[in-house]
């Protein structure tokens, strides 16, 4: 993945936030990881990537971040249940949106969540990861891509 | 005029649903997967659709052409994350009227369902 197809993403994350709350998202420099775990406090979507592309985006945030995010967005409920949702939601939207860059060969799962536990993700190593720091309120998450 | 939301998300449903509620359209029900949306619709019989597209069991696009086999008078505004004009185009060749791109707001649903239902009248 390059720099270019790299901005792809960071440009849909910084958009789903712009459009869901009057606070803007800012977006940390991108590094290479290798492994990544999740911790008790994060809450993790993760999207597959088929068809053309191979990989895999994956979406991680913390309870507060997803709670606020819910607030903004109008809702009044802020269970495990919604934040969830949202998590898998905003993973589906980030990628799904990469398609205008990529094209319909670049093809997405459903989302699959994961609330919080400790694990360790099972990066691909024949592929590149790149974390991408996201930055909301005084809220961090991160965005993995490994295509 | 009745209004069904098709989509696997419940924030994304309560949110079409919310913005709905100043206006003359009725909720007439929600679904989560195509397959739900086929169900629902033989019973309600809603003159709109809103329809996500990546859904488990049944994606939007075969529940549109599915629907559209039952009713080709029926509205379908399909609103998904697949931001390619590839998807739009399939999406409509398959019987939807309108194509909103996610992430959206108010005004976005507001301005779609606008020009789903002028065309309705005007007819």
């Amino acid at each position: 993945m390059n720099e270019q197809e790299l901005q792809v993403f960071i440009d849909g994350t910084v958009n789903y936030f712009n459009k869901n709350s009057k606070d803007k998202a800012e977006v940390g420099s991108p590094y290479l990881v290798k492994e990544f775990k999740s911790n008790r406090t994060l809450f993790s979507a993760s999207i597959g990537i088929s068809g053309k592309f191979q990989g895999m985006v994956y979406l991680f945030a913390p309870k507060t971040m997803l709670a606020s995010l819910l607030k903004d967005i109008g809702e009044t409920e802020y269970t495990n249940e919604y934040a969830a949702d949202l998590a898998g939601e905003a993973a589906n939207t980030i990628a799904g949106n990469a398609r205008k860059y990529f094209g319909k060969d670049f093809m997405i799962s459903v989302p699959a969540v994961h609330i919080g536990d400790e694990h360790e993700i099972l990066l691909n190593e024949g592929l590149k990861t790149y974390a991408v720091p996201i930055m909301w309120k005084e809220h961090k998450s991160i965005l993995l891509i490994s295509i | 005029m009745k209004l069904m939301i098709v989509d696997d998300s419940k924030i994304v449903q309560n949110m079409i649903q919310r913005f709905l509620t100043e206006k003359n359209i009725e909720f007439a029900g929600k679904a989560n997967n195509g397959k739900e949306a086929l169900d629902i619709f033989t019973i309600v019989r809603p003159e709109i659709v809103t329809m996500d597209i990546t859904m488990p069991e049944m994606d939007g696009i075969e529940a549109v052409k599915r629907i559209v086999a039952i009713d080709d008078s029926v509205r379908i505004l399909v609103v998904s994350a697949l931001a390619d004009k590839a998807t739009a185009i399939e999406a409509l060749k398959n019987g939807a009227h309108g194509f909103l791109c996610k992430p959206f707001d108010e005004r976005d649903l507001n301005d779609a369902l606008y020009e789903l239902i002028e065309d309705l009248v005007d007819e």
